[in-house]
């Protein structure tokens, strides 16, 4: 079998393309982002108010009840220095009552539920109040 | 009759046969030339396209193609840094970004925190982005080097040829004088 130039010409290009073409689709990434699980990981609370009444801040939140809570964390936090408290309030409930040696100054609250695996949710609204002593 | 040459039909033909017979030798002898200049054409274009295929634009260096070849071999050297360097980029970000995927999906195990989560995965997008580019940087580089080496082998091989007349395909004819008008030899060419 003998091939003219322009056959082995065309043959040569053709090869030179194939090559081109394998190189190119190798040369694929491999950097895709993993799944994103903690959005819907755990539902964190909604509409926390804080309300000062005598010597006490009374919390309330809200959280569907098919939420699979295993308790809370509260968090409060000193407004001049950002001190911050933890506490843990039940599952069973949508309020809490923290008593506090508070002195005179702003105090921000928040809240976050807490799963079975211990991974904890996005932190809930803030919500701040004054008390004065 | 002394004194005057006497011009013969015999001795115009003898001096046409003799005539054409120069051009025959002479022509021969020019084809001849241009044979082996046409050896020497191809025996350099191999070598040029063997220089072509260790690195592109060398063939035509070779050739004293000079712009052609200095503009090819500059454009290959650019383009193999910039993939290159775009390459050893990626290559280190991706451990970097696999080491946080891995991170990240450790998290999904428990005992982590949505803000945490929520920063890494704000950083996985970041570096992916970033990951991208060097991606796309990497192929149009690459691809634009495996181009300009093709293209230097494809200049070599289709539109380098040799040229002679031979190959060239000249058609040489004689045309017939006109009657009466002063001898003259007329060469017409077809291209």
């Amino acid at each position: 079998m003998s091939f003219t130039r322009t056959q082995t010409n065309d043959r040569t290009m053709w090869l030179l393309l194939v090559t081109l073409a394998l190189l190119g689709t190798s040369c694929g990434d491999q950097h895709s982002l993993p799944a994103k699980f903690h959005e819907d990981r755990v539902e964190s609370p909604r509409a926390l108010s804080a309300t000062y009444e005598e010597e006490r801040v009374v919390l309330q939140w809200t959280i569907s009840a098919s939420a699979q809570i295993l308790y809370y964390i509260v968090t409060v936090a000193e407004g001049s220095t950002g001190t911050e408290w933890k506490f843990t309030a039940p599952s069973a409930t949508q309020a809490d009552t923290v008593e506090f040696a508070w002195t005179d100054s702003f105090y921000t609250f928040r809240v976050e539920a807490v799963d079975a695996t211990d991974f904890v949710s996005e932190s809930s609204n803030l919500d701040t109040v004054f008390i004065p002593q | 009759m002394r004194g005057r040459p006497v011009v013969t039909a015999r001795g115009v033909t003898g001096l046409t046969v003799g005539a054409m017979l120069w051009v025959m030798f002479a022509a021969s002898d020019l084809q001849a030339e241009e044979d082996v200049f046409a050896e020497r054409q191809i025996g350099s274009r191999k070598q040029a396209i063997l220089l072509s295929a260790l690195f592109p634009g060398m063939g035509q260096l070779s050739k004293g193609r000079k712009i052609t070849g200095s503009i090819l071999v500059l454009a290959e050297l650019s383009s193999l840094a910039t993939a290159l360097m775009a390459n050893e980029n990626y290559r280190t970000r991706l451990d970097n970004f696999r080491r946080q995927k891995s991170e990240y999906e450790e998290m999904a195990a428990g005992d982590s925190q949505f803000d945490a989560a929520e920063t890494r995965w704000q950083r996985l997008q970041k570096d992916a982005e970033n990951l991208d580019n060097l991606g796309l940087t990497r192929r149009v580089f690459t691809a634009a080097a495996l181009g300009i080496y093709a293209y230097s082998l494809a200049d070599l091989l289709l539109f380098d040829g040799p040229k002679t007349t031979a190959a060239a395909g000249w058609r040489l004819r004689a045309l017939p004088a006109i009657h009466g008008a002063p001898a003259r030899l007329v060469i017409a060419s077809r291209f």
